[in-house]
């Protein structure tokens, strides 16, 4: 970066919130994407930002993009960078814009439960702020100790327990953002309107593509009362998935439905005593006493009526303790020479499912690799998959054969009338499924980015919005 | 009285519509042009009443399907006009009125159910489908949308998701925008955007959510798919009163906190409760309560019958003297009431119809058992109907539907009471509330000598009620949406944003062909 640049930069920031060491930059050139942990293995060329800088307002946010937007300099946002997606893999030349200190909860509305918090708080900072006045958010995903509100809302994120409490969507009442000139927007704050369009939604899974979240207005719920928990195993697969359409029927909304094949069972209760194998459902319910009793027992009737024999509640509770544990089992798999593991997510309404599942495994499957799927969440109309493909190939081959195996992926998926991604987000070889998926809905997207950030400094690259791919 | 039109759309444009949608489909006749010339915004009804309006549709079209519907929307540019998408003209904004001529672009003949589909839950509609009609084939087969607005009867799936309806039941369903999977759209280019049916996704921003809500300037509605829900098993029913606001507004928050999701959850503050008449003696009393006060319809037919003109003073008098008729409040001794349904299993209604008569008796509410609840569902969509009545003497009636937070609700409730009731007769009801707000919904009433003066009246008491809405931070319309009425507050309600949404009118409508002057665009 020129010393022009950086005394520019330091105006704005001061001289202690811009780095430019290239120790810096390149821990910010990486994030947890699959295909590039792969790759750096084997090659040092990497696109490297020119500095990170770390606003604490709003202001120093609209300043950062008046100025990018005047200069044409790329920014990328990041909130946690654990993006699985690329989703804040800078190009060269950007400046990174990390959230993470803009960071307090600046309303807690307990009598509405609407908190409205800064938009680098870590999700676990805010759930513990929220769990001191009786609340939750009941946000949970994998990587809840390290991503950001930021990162929740710019992939749409979906937690553990998003049967009961929806995906971050469904939470957000209203938000304030930076548009790409430096402007400064929000929406209101009420329950429903009709007002015209629903303009959370425009930044909602923009992934950074059109302006800087800086804070939004969650709707929160009573911290549960009680928890109950449940597990089932089913002999045949499609049994468990007719249970839980049926008790999505029902109108019962656990908080969570976790239904693993016998491969991901293995995997999710290795470190138990007598631990179960087979298909096995997991259920948890939660809230008022009464109730979580209540559905949990229509659940049971539900289930045993499907085929399945009960099982103890401790492989729910195993679960439910071990939830975080998932985004720390990738690293060892990750540090080995020839190693690979991904995490594709799709979803699909129940008529499409069982067929979907069913083919996703013919596709995936290959020598010396294990191919394990869960159901993660449910509603009336249908649920979604995560799968995890993990395997050895020779030293080399290792991004080959993740490209071949997303390739197979987004292709039944397709056919199979799933969505390209559920929750993680649109990396850059996910476009032309996507594309594919959106038809025309793709175009406007496009053109809308275009209008709202015509210098093209947003992101440059994300969902192949540029001008000139 | 002779109708005296502006120029209709010219022969050679008529005969390229009828080229496309049959020579049967296409209309230039004074009687269309005139009932297409207006919704059921307030001000339009009395300048139409009194042979005032000014702008007519140059041509109304009514398409048999998507493919004709894009022919016409394609047709567009080259016959120079504005199009007008319209479902039934119910919408209360003036949100169809064609301020700049053009065509009106009926899609009601878009009428189809496509697909109900017993796994998934869903339904899958043309827009121009009827809702009563919708609801009627859900039940058939054993569904509910759980959509009930008022107007259930005269207007359409598309008008629906075009101005972001709520039904009765929103508490339990939500509104049409919580429902929706996603959409078939006809941009104003003449694409079709159609989003994929999944229960969910990450793949950039939800265009489904900015088209819902665009009210004819992003294009139109051809089909929607939405979630349904099995026709409830069972229904309970119980009423309370409280003695105020407060009080009965704290109970239905807790009842939300707490999980508890009552179909329907209806509080009338004090004037409504006694109009309403929920306690009263006949069968028909609710639905009646502007009847009850402008018709008095009891003894009114009497009167009516022997001394009209006297009736019609009577009449005039209480709605034209606001202060008078708000002092009625001192005789509601009832307390507000709080009517509650459950619906759904069973099992869980049991629960939570217990639930939340512990709840209410906690907070002070005295029961009253099912029957008033009964009674308002039974009743329920009749009071728009007989509205209409209203007008008959010079009187005139709108509604104004704000929300916002629990915590700043009575603020709200006291802020337009205190604006509105100095100059008309005003009563709320708040139905339709969730765990983080509610909305008020206030009816006032008011009259003037003719449509000017009307007009004048009208826009004077929505200017001092949005600026105490916006005053405490209140959304200004919960349901009934924008349309022309509202157009001037959309700043105040999205400041900059409205950038965002010239951006997105530019990408999709940069000649502003689709529903001109609406939305503050
Ligand atoms: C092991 C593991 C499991 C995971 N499982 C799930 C899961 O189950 N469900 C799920 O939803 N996700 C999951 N993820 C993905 C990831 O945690 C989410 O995408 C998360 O929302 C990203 O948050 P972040 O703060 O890390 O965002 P980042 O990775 O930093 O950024 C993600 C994107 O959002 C943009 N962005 C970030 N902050 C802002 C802002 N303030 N304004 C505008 N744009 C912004 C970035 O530019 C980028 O495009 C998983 C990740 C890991 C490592
Ligand atoms: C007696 C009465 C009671 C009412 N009660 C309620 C209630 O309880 N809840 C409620 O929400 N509303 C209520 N309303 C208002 C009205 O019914 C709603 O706004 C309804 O959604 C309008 O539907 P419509 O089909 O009549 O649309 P129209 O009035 O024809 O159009 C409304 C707007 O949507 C646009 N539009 C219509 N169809 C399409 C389409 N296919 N594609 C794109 N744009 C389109 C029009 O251009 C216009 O801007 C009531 C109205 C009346 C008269």
């Amino acid at each position: 970066m020129t010393a022009a640049r950086r005394r520019e930069l330091e105006e704005i920031f001061g001289a202690d919130r811009v780095e430019d060491t290239p120790i810096t930059r390149r821990l910010y050139s990486q994030d947890l994407t699959a295909l590039s942990l792969v790759d750096r293995r084997h090659s040092a060329d990497e696109a490297l930002p020119d500095a990170v800088v770390w606003p604490e307002t709003v202001h120093e946010v609209s300043r950062l993009l008046r100025w990018a937007s005047e200069g044409k300099v790329p920014v990328v946002t990041y909130g946690g960078g654990t993006s699985l997606r690329a989703a804040t893999m800078p190009s060269t030349g950007a400046i990174v814009c990390d959230m993470k200190r803009m960071k307090r909860v600046t309303r807690m509305d307990e009598n509405s439960m609407i908190v409205t918090a800064e938009a680098g708080i870590l999700g676990e900072a805010l759930q513990h702020e929220l769990r001191l006045v009786g609340l939750t958010l009941g946000h949970f995903p994998p990587a809840f100790y390290g991503s950001t509100l930021g990162g929740f809302l710019a992939t749409r994120s979906a937690g553990s327990l998003s049967t009961r409490y929806g995906p971050i969507e469904d939470m957000v009442i209203s938000l304030q953002a930076v548009l790409p000139d430096g402007s400064i927007v929000k929406t209101r704050t009420a329950p429903r309107s009709a007002t015209g369009p629903d303009f959370n939604h425009v930044f909602l899974g923009s992934q950074g593509t059109l302006g800087i979240i800086t804070r939004a207005s969650l709707r929160c719920r009573m911290a549960p009362a009680t928890r109950t928990f449940a597990a089932y195993k089913f002999a045949d697969w499609n049994d468990g998935v007719t249970a839980m359409r049926l008790m999505m029927r029902k109108g019962l909304l656990p908080a969570a439905v976790r239904y693993s094949d016998p491969p991901e069972t293995a995997r999710t209760f290795a470190r138990m005593e007598d631990e179960p194998d087979g298909n096995v459902l997991v259920l948890v319910f939660e809230g008022h006493d009464r109730r979580a009793l209540l559905e949990a027992s229509i659940a049971a009737e539900i289930a045993l009526s499907c085929h399945c024999t009960q099982l103890g509640e401790e492989a729910a509770r195993h679960w439910f303790d071990h939830r975080f544990a998932e985004a720390y089992r990738r690293s060892p798999v990750l540090a080995e020479d020839g190693a690979y593991m991904e995490v594709i997510d799709t979803a699909a309404t129940w008529s499409r499912l069982p067929t979907l599942i069913a083919s996703l495994r013919d596709a995936l499957a290959g020598e010396g690799r294990q191919v394990s799927l869960y159901v993660a969440n449910a509603s009336s109309v249908g649920a979604s998959v995560c799968l995890t493909v993990q395997g050895h190939t020779p030293a080399g081959e290792e991004g080959k054969t993740l490209q071949a195996i997303w390739t197979a992926a987004l292709s039944t998926i397709r056919q199979g009338g799933g969505t390209v991604s559920y929750r993680q987000g649109i990396g850059p070889w996910q476009i032309d499924a996507l594309k594919e998926e959106l038809g025309v809905g793709y175009d406007l997207l496009r053109d809308m980015k275009r209008q709202i950030d015509p210098n093209g400094i947003m992101n440059p690259g994300a969902f192949g919005f540029d001008r000139t791919s | 009285m002779a109708l005296s039109l502006p120029a209709p759309a010219a022969r050679e444009v008529v005969d390229q519509l009828a080229a496309i949608v049959g020579p049967e489909q296409v209309s230039v006749a004074p009687i269309d042009r005139l009932t297409y010339a207006r919704d059921m915004y307030t001000v339009a009804i009395i300048k139409h009443a009194e042979g005032k309006l000014e702008h007519f549709p140059h041509v109304i079209v009514w398409p048999a399907n998507e493919d004709e519907l894009i022919r016409v929307v394609k047709l567009a540019p080259d016959l120079g006009l504005p199009v007008i998408p319209f479902g039934a003209g119910s919408g209360v904004c003036g949100g169809t009125l064609p301020i700049h001529g053009g065509i009106m672009l009926d899609v009601k003949r878009l009428g189809r159910i496509v697909e109900i589909n017993d796994d998934d839950l869903t339904v899958t509609a043309q827009a121009g489908i009827n809702g009563q009609v919708l609801e009627m084939e859900l039940n058939r087969h054993g569904y509910t949308l759980g959509h009930f607005p008022s107007s259930i009867h005269c207007s359409t799936l598309g008008g629906w998701v075009a101005a972001r309806s709520a039904g009765q039941l929103s508490s339990k369903y939500g509104k049409i925008e919580d429902m929706l999977i996603a959409l078939r759209w006809v941009c104003p280019d003449g694409r079709v955007y159609s989003s994929p049916i999944v229960p969910g996704r990450s793949t950039g921003p939800d265009f489904d959510q900015i088209l819902t809500g665009s009210e004819g300037t992003l294009g139109v509605c051809t089909e929607a798919t939405l979630r349904i829900c099995p026709y409830p098993a069972d229904r309970r029913f119980v009423a309370f009163t409280f003695p105020d606001v407060p009080t009965a507004t704290e109970a239905m928050r807790m009842m939300l906190r707490n999980d508890l999701r009552p179909a329907a959850m209806r509080l009338y503050d004090a004037l409504d409760t006694m109009l309403v008449g929920t306690s009263g003696s006949t069968e028909h009393t609710q639905g009646k309560s502007l009847g009850d006060l402008l018709q008095i319809e009891q003894i009114g037919n009497r009167v009516r019958t022997l001394a009209p003109d006297l009736f019609r003073k009577a009449q005039r008098f209480v709605a034209g003297n606001a202060q008078i008729a708000n002092q009625l409040e001192l005789l509601a001794k009832e307390g507000c009431m709080l009517i509650l349904m459950f619906e759904g299993e069973r099992e869980l209604t049991d629960y939570e119809f217990e639930a939340a008569v512990m709840i209410c008796e906690r907070l002070g509410g005295t029961n009253k058992g099912p029957k008033p609840a009964i009674r308002w569902f039974e009743n329920r969509h009749h009071v728009s109907y007989k509205m209409s009545k209203v007008y008959y003497n010079g009187a005139f009636v709108d509604t104004i539907e704000v929300a916002t937070t629990w915590t700043r609700l009575i603020d709200l409730y006291d802020a337009v009471c205190a604006a509105l009731k100095p100059h008309a007769f005003l009563m709320a009801h708040f139905s339709h509330a969730y765990p983080d707000g509610c909305s008020i919904y206030f009816t006032f009433v008011t009259s003037a000598a003719d449509a000017d003066e009307a007009a004048t009246k009208h826009a004077f008491i929505w200017s001092l009620a949005m600026k105490a809405a916006g005053g405490v931070g209140a959304t200004l319309s919960h349901h009934h949406g924008i349309g022309l009425s509202k157009a001037q507050y959309m700043r105040d309600e999205h400041g900059d944003m409205m950038r965002v949404y010239r951006d997105i009118k530019t990408v999709m409508d940069d000649a502003h062909r689709f529903n001109p002057g609406k939305m503050g665009l």
